[in-house]
């Protein structure tokens, strides 16, 4: 197979039997890259990350996903000119890889977005320098009790957490891996949660496939 | 999309769109890549990535800075 490679997912093996078409209609393939297989098409330029793309992109992942144990989602608009550029980006990376799908094997993620996450009190009293650190480092919306309370009522249906802090938007995002086939269960759970404590404002999304543990693990 | 997605919140698409966009901008596995943006019609970015993308609110937050 020769490039422009478009990446779509990295997987523990090639699917048996699956054809897909990407997101510019073209054959999805496999190409076996440091005893990881990834998952691309062969396509000249980088699609425009217009909502539509977007989305065929996220449903080409997931019918991938649906046919592995374990795929890891590239990043949108990923592009390598060619089979050993291919190689050079994945090679070195490829034991964290690796390590990232042995933990999203038979998972998927589910995600929880908080709105209004501000910084705690004391950051707004701290001297200018502390305030411009802790500004950056964001809002963890875990230091509220509401939301701490939701996390441990979700906590026996979860087996990983990965957490974006708020910024300038306010938005903090909880993702969390669960096992496939209990996103019913997860999304119970959150709905017994929100009736408990009406003053929980928290919106629930998924299932995903792992976004948000593709690249937190490689680390 | 909203079929393939099932939510608590449901009918609020916008909550589906916003991790739609923040899950394949800013996750994933990241590849040297090079990537148009022109989310919604607007404006067209041209960034070439080594890293790390920016999410698209806050290129279009940057964008309407100018």
């Amino acid at each position: 197979v020769s490039g422009p490679f478009y990446v779509y997912a990295i997987l523990e093996r090639a699917p048996r039997g699956v054809r897909l078409r990407g997101l510019a209609r073209e054959p999805v393939r496999f190409v076996r890259c440091g005893g990881l297989v990834v998952a691309v098409g062969r396509m000249d330029a980088p699609p425009a990350p217009q909502v539509a793309n977007l989305a065929r992109h996220d449903r080409v992942v997931r019918r991938l996903a649906a046919a592995a144990r374990a795929a890891l989602p590239a990043r949108f608009g990923s592009v390598a000119p060619t089979r050993d550029a291919l190689d050079d980006a994945l090679r070195p990376r490829a034991r964290g890889l690796a390590r990232a799908l042995a933990r999203v094997r038979d998972r998927e993620q589910m995600t929880l977005r908080f709105d209004g996450v501000a910084a705690p009190a004391d950051a707004r009293e701290a001297g200018p320098g502390t305030r411009h650190l802790r500004r950056r480092a964001g809002a963890d919306p875990r230091t509220q009790p509401a939301v701490r309370a939701l996390l441990a009522h979700l906590a026996p249906l979860v087996a990983a957490e990965s957490v974006d802090r708020a910024h300038e938007t306010g938005i903090a995002r909880v993702h969390h891996l669960i096992a496939r086939g209990d996103a019913a269960r997860y999304r119970r759970a959150v709905a017994r949660a929100r009736a408990t404590d009406p003053t929980l404002r928290v919106g629930c999304t998924g299932p995903w496939v792992p976004y948000g543990f593709a690249a937190e693990a490689e680390r | 999309l909203t079929r393939q997605l099932v939510r608590v919140d449901d009918g609020d698409d916008q909550l589906v769109l916003g991790d739609l966009i923040d899950h394949l901008l800013n996750k994933g596995v990241v590849i040297q890549a090079e990537v148009v943006l022109s989310l919604a019609g607007v404006d067209l970015v041209y960034l070439r990535l080594q890293a790390m993308l920016s999410a698209a609110d806050r290129v279009r937050g940057r964008k309407a800075k100018r």
